[in-house]
This record gives C-alpha cells, structure tokens and sequence, in this order.
C-alpha cells in the first residue's frame, strides 16, 4: 500500500470489529478525528479505496443518531452534532459483492474546524475487513 | 532585607486541563467522572479546567442534574474549577462566515454554561473578533465570569488580532475582559520526538529541512506558514506531506518570556503548554525557568493548566505522568526562584 502521513486519530478512524464488507456494500463504523465534537456541516468523507482500487462516494450516506444523510445533505447540517466519543457508520454500495477474505479500506476524511477557517485536516486511516 | 517580587508575590496555582488526556478521552478508555477522578487521585489539580465540546454531550446545554453532578464531583475530589474552554465557531456553515450578532448569540449559551458549572473564567478565541467580546460584556458582568481569547501560535502580544482585542479592551477598561496566554508562543525549538514522528512516517528529509529552516527565521511568525508555502510549492510534494509540516507553524512558534510582560495584568488564566522532557526533567522546546519567574513576578495568581500536547504524535504515553512532570518542573523552578525550600 502506498505510504500516507498518519495523524494521531488515523488509526482509529476506522473500527474494525465494528464495520461490515458485505453483498450489500460497505458499512464502515467511523469516528471522529478531532478532540472535541462537531457537526456533521464540517465534516466530509472524501476518499475511498477497496484493496486499492478507487470507490466512488456518489451513492454514499452517514448514518447519525438514527438518520441517514448523503454526503451531499451534510454541509448543511449545522445542528447535527458528532460527539467526539461517537461513531458514525458510512454506508457505501459497491460495484460488485466482494470476494470472500480480506478486503484492505483505506478511508480519506476531510475536517474543516470552524473555529480555524484556513485550517483543512486531512486524515487518512485503514482497515482490513473480512467478507463472508 | 529588599523585598522582591520573587520573594514577596503569591504566586499562581496549578491545574490541569481535560485537554492533556485527549487520547484517554477519544479512545473511550475514560468517562467523564473517571478522567476527574484521576486527575484528583494523582494531585494533578487543584485547577480544572475542561473544553465544553470536548467533555460535555450536547454542549452548551447543561442540564440542572449535570450541573449538581459536576460541583459535588468538585467538592468530593477537592477541585476548584479554573476556566472552561469555549470555541468561536465562526466558520460552522462551510463557505461562511457568522456575523458579530451570531457569534454573539453562538457565545452566550456557552457562557451561561460556565455559570451553571461554577467556572469563573473562560478560555474564548481569536476567531471571533473583538467587538463580540465587548458586547458579551453585560452576561459577564451578570455572572462575575472573566474572559479572554487564548494568545496561541503563531499569535504574541503584538500580533494584529491581540492588538485589536487590546485596544478595544482600553476603551471599556474592564477587570473581566483578559487574556489567556499559551507557553507555545515562546518556543525554542521544535520536539525532537515530533521529529522523529515525522521522519518515521517517512517524510521526506529536505522538506523537514525546509520546515525547520523557515520556522527558525528571525520572522514574524504569522508569515511563516504562507512563507513555507511559498517555498514548497515549487517542489510538487504530495499534499498530506505538506500539511502535515505546516501544523509545525500552528502549535509552537520562537518566542521570549519577556514578550508576556507587557499583558501580565491582563491575564486570566494560563495555558501550560508542554510536549516533552529530557532526563533532567525539563521541558525540551519551552523554557520554563525564564517563563514562570515572569509570571510569578508579575503578580498572576491564577491557575496555570498543564496542557500536554504530545498526544498529537504520542501514543502509549500516560498523559497523567505528563502532567505530573510538567507540575513537579513548575514546582522546581518557582522553589528555585523564590528561594524557598521545595
């Protein structure tokens, strides 16, 4: 896998045990990467690879205390607030049902502090994932 | 006998900040109560100061149970609430900025939560700017809660935005309005293991070299992060790579003790920030022997919170020995200053 600058939440942005690759796509259980809460407005997954291959985000959604946003819907969502101790699942179709075995996800996150405003945090984490 | 400041001046008092133990927290090792107790249970208070939307779910509402849980947390573990730490999110719709009466409104809540809490200061920031302070004025003078915006690299004293502040605090001569310094401002060097992280990950060694180069000129260190972009730019390096040098510019810049002198009586409350000691114990990018006596003679008397910030490229270090350091080398120095045995 090509070598990405890891910050200090990259190897928990992902939880292994918590996530799925099934038939019905990915469901990858996702924390914060930041220190304090905020609201999905500012934040955006921007990036994923399945065993290096590219996956579009197009049909994608976050899962946030009961409801389901597409990524377009959350710069919009001021007043949905991800506390910093919760995970959210990114719900993500794929092109085909995977193989059974090991998938490696590699998931880029684009964070955008609101109280920094030239200040984009970029994180980048993996997992390896069995499927059925 | 002359008296001097040294000698004759209290002295501030020391704390820690919830902030320090970010990993505990974010890796869920910790609630709430359990991170309190432990703080208490090490002797790392008797200050305590927490961030609002880092420890408290559905933060600026607090509940009237929350509330009493937290002052009775307080008595039982011997605590004194210092400052909460509250956040100018000016930039919460992306693409727009809030206007002075929204971020008025978006502070209001947060200070009514320090209230309810028992806090009786409050850590705000340069996001916001001057003139939303001035109006918030009134809600801290209902509750007798001081505030000020945290001096953070790149910032100093001089900086533009601490100037405004400064200025428009001179026309309403307030006692609640201050300031929160952050020792990161006055920096000498960047953490040898914040290097050593990088060039683990294998960064490449001429851009470190660059970084380094640029945030040791004798500059101004606002221009530093766009001048490293201006320099970089022709190499074509991968974009994490840069960012991830560029945070180098935000978190400590060079500075002198001295540069605090000028703002003492305006101080609030502290932000000890440290990263790392050597085997004597010091701290290896901050100078805390020419920091403290500034401080201490200065006439602050407030609390200083440990604030470790190592957990942002250090895992499977216990944060509450960071502290517990960071607090043993303030002791050692102010023993050292004052004369007194320690």
């Amino acid at each position: 896998m090509a070598r990405f600058f890891k910050n200090n939440f990259s190897d928990v942005l992902i939880t292994p045990q918590d996530s799925r690759i099934t038939a019905q796509g990915l469901a990858l259980d996702v924390r914060l990467p930041w220190y304090r809460s905020l609201p999905l407005s500012v934040v955006m997954p921007s990036e994923l690879q399945v065993d290096g291959q590219a996956v579009p985000l197009d049909g994608a959604t976050v899962e946030h205390e009961g409801r389901r946003y597409t990524l377009a819907e959350l710069p919009e969502q001021t007043g949905a607030w991800w506390f910093v101790q919760d995970s959210v699942t990114l719900h993500v179709p794929l092109a085909a049902a995977p193989a059974a075995g090991d998938h490696t996800v590699v998931l880029t996150l684009h964070l955008f502090p609101p109280y920094i405003p030239m200040l984009t945090w970029v994180t980048r984490g993996d997992a390896v994932l069995q499927a059925a | 006998m002359t008296t001097t400041p040294a000698a004759t001046a209290p002295g501030f008092k020391l704390g820690s900040t919830l902030y320090s133990f970010t990993n505990e927290w974010h890796d869920r090792r910790f609630g709430f109560e359990d991170l309190i107790a432990e703080v208490a249970r090490r002797g790392l208070g008797p200050g305590l100061e927490i961030i609002g939307f880092s420890s408290i779910r559905g933060f600026p509402a607090i509940s009237d149970d929350f509330a009493a849980r937290f002052k009775d947390l307080m008595a039982q573990h011997q605590l004194q609430p210092s400052s909460l730490a509250i956040n100018a999110d000016m930039a919460l719709q992306r693409g727009s900025m809030m206007s002075v009466d929204e971020a008025v409104a978006y502070h209001a809540p947060q200070i009514e939560a320090a209230a309810k809490l028992g806090f009786p200061a409050i850590r705000s920031q340069f996001a916001a700017p001057a003139e939303v302070a001035i109006k918030l004025l009134p809600l801290l003078e209902k509750h007798g809660i001081k505030m000020g915006p945290e001096v953070h690299a790149p910032l100093n004293p001089n900086s533009p935005p601490v100037m405004a502040y400064r200025e428009a605090y001179a026309k309403v001569n307030s006692p609640l309005l201050g300031f929160v310094p952050d020792f990161g401002c006055c920096a000498f060097a960047l953490p040898a293991t914040y290097i050593e992280n990088l060039r683990r990950q294998e960064l490449p060694e001429h851009l470190i070299q660059l970084a380094l180069e640029v945030w040791h000129l004798p500059k101004d260190a606002g221009w530093k992060r766009q001048e490293f972009a201006r320099r970089v730019e022709p190499l074509k390096a991968d974009a994490a790579d840069v960012s991830a040098l560029s945070v180098m510019f935000n978190i400590l810049s060079p500075g002198q003790a001295e540069m605090w002198k000028e703002i003492i009586p305006q101080v609030i409350h502290v932000h000890g920030k440290f990263y790392d000691f050597d085997a004597e114990g010091n701290e290896t990018s901050i100078d805390y022997g020419q920091i403290l006596p500034v401080f201490h003679d200065g006439g602050y008397t407030g609390f200083i919170s440990s604030e470790w910030e190592g957990h942002l490229y250090m895992r499977g270090v216990d944060a509450f020995d960071m502290v517990a350091k960071h607090q043993a080398l303030a002791r050692r120095i102010i023993a050292r200053h004052t004369g007194a045995a320690s």
